[in-house]
């Protein structure tokens, strides 16, 4: 009887407070912080260069196949990233890529509606992952 | 005879506004209460949902037998003795109790059986077992109603209303309210108003797609919950008395709405009964024995009052 109180007095409260579903096209929703989206690499701010040399460590610890990584040398004979693919169609958002990279290069974006009608869309490139919009919390 | 039909005319478009706003207000509670928004195809916060579902089974083709179109004939009937507002009666009678419930029974029956019932005119023996619990609940309603027409001794329901002018019958009949209120509580439950597939298997109240006969039983289903709540309010809370300088419409519609937010509110609370063997425990365990009580004790204190024992 109690707990029937209890539930009763529950669903009244519930029905002042904010729904947590929304209408999907016409409103926003806020995401949660630590929420796993897209890769993102990071760029140095004085520089505005790709903080990743292309070390492969994340498309090595990767659980599905889906970083690639090719490195090259520049003129200073430094190690510098050359070209990033990310295969979306494989991506699980693990996260392990971010946890296990030394120079602390990549993070996780909140950009999730990823949905899009060509298959060819989803193998995202290295401008494509540098994009600011996607770090953006509440641009999605 | 035109003040008859004016009358007719009235009391359907009360009943209409009533259903729209009873499926409105349960599709929205059953949301908020879940903390979601709702049905929100139409604009106007969904207030257009009730006119899509009515629309969405109407396209559906089904056949209508004889029983459904005796159902749909019973859900308008039962409110021909039962007085909505003090004027809002059709045939005024010194009985009108015992017809109001004998509509009633005869429409819960015929909806139950119905639902039950297959293409080759058989009925399904758990459809039977469930149309007999349902059929049970009207014991304990009975129960209350006699113990009401005992105490203020009268089988119209205006002159029940009136005696209630002092004080409202929930104060001498609490036990009677509860078990009436809870009765009412798991027949919404077994009718499957804000709960689809609740009387699950082979019965098909609360299933999709069956068309105009969906409909019928639908309306026939919120017909049954609004004449259990108006006879409640009638009953025990003072009908349409006025209170201070509110009229007596008015509150009558309150309480309405609030007997039907509250009763959605604790079939959300509890949870889904599957197990009937539940519903008989609670039904003979616990409904008629406290009715019969109350029942036995309201005759005795009658029969005492009535040779001036005290």
């Amino acid at each position: 009887m109690l707990r029937l109180l209890k539930n009763f007095f529950i669903n009244i409260k519930n029905i002042f407070r904010r729904p947590r579903t929304v209408a999907y096209t016409g409103e926003r929703i806020i995401i949660p912080e630590g929420s796993r989206g897209v890769l993102h690499l990071k760029l140095d701010l004085d520089s505005l260069k790709v903080i990743c040399n292309g070390c492969g460590l994340c498309s090595v610890v990767c659980p599905q196949d889906c970083i690639e990584v090719k490195k090259s040398i520049d003129s200073d004979g430094k190690e510098v990233l050359d070209e990033f693919f990310l295969d979306l169609r494989k991506c699980i958002f693990c996260g392990n890529c971010v946890e296990f990279c030394e120079i602390n290069a990549i993070n996780m974006s909140y950009k999730y509606q990823l949905a899009e009608h060509n298959e060819r869309n989803l193998k995202l490139e290295k401008i494509e992952l540098i994009k600011p919009s996607s770090i953006i919390k509440d641009f999605w | 005879m035109l003040v008859v039909f004016k009358k007719i005319f009235y009391i359907l478009i009360i009943l209409t506004i009533n259903l729209y706003i009873c499926e409105y207000i349960g599709n929205k509670l059953s949301a908020r209460a879940e903390l979601r928004r709702g049905y929100r195809i139409t604009r106007l916060r969904g207030a257009g949902f009730p006119i899509v579902r009515f629309l969405k089974y109407l396209s559906k083709d089904n056949r209508i037998n004889i029983w459904t179109f005796f159902i749909f004939l019973l859900s308008f009937l039962i409110w021909a003795t039962v007085p909505i507002t003090s004027n809002l009666i059709l045939v005024e009678m010194d009985y009108s109790i015992l017809a109001a419930v004998f509509f009633y029974i005869g429409l819960t029956t015929m909806l139950v059986l119905n639902s039950g019932s297959t293409s080759y005119s058989g009925i399904f023996s758990e459809a039977g077992k469930k149309s007999l619990i349902l059929l049970s609940f009207l014991i304990p309603c009975l129960l209350s109603i006699a113990s009401i027409v005992f105490i203020s001794k009268t089988l119209n329901l205006k002159e029940v209303v009136n005696s209630q002018y002092q004080y409202w019958n929930i104060i001498f009949q609490p036990l009677g309210f509860l078990t009436f209120f809870t009765s009412s509580l798991l027949q919404l439950k077994l009718l499957g108003i804000s709960r689809k597939n609740y009387v699950s298997g082979n019965i098909k109240i609360g299933r999709e797609g069956t068309g105009l006969v969906k409909i019928i039983e639908k309306i026939s289903a919120y017909m049954i919950i609004f004449f259990l709540i108006i006879i409640l309010s009638i009953l025990y809370l003072g009908g349409w008395q006025n209170i201070y300088f509110i009229r007596g419409e008015i509150m009558i519609a309150v309480k309405f709405y609030l007997i039907y937010i509250i009763l959605l509110l604790l079939d959300k609370a509890t949870t889904r009964i599957d197990n009937y063997r539940l519903l008989v425990r609670i039904n003979w365990g616990f409904l008629i024995p406290v009715s019969l009580v109350n029942f036995i004790v309201t005759f005795g204190f009658s029969i005492a009052r009535s040779f001036n024992l005290f």
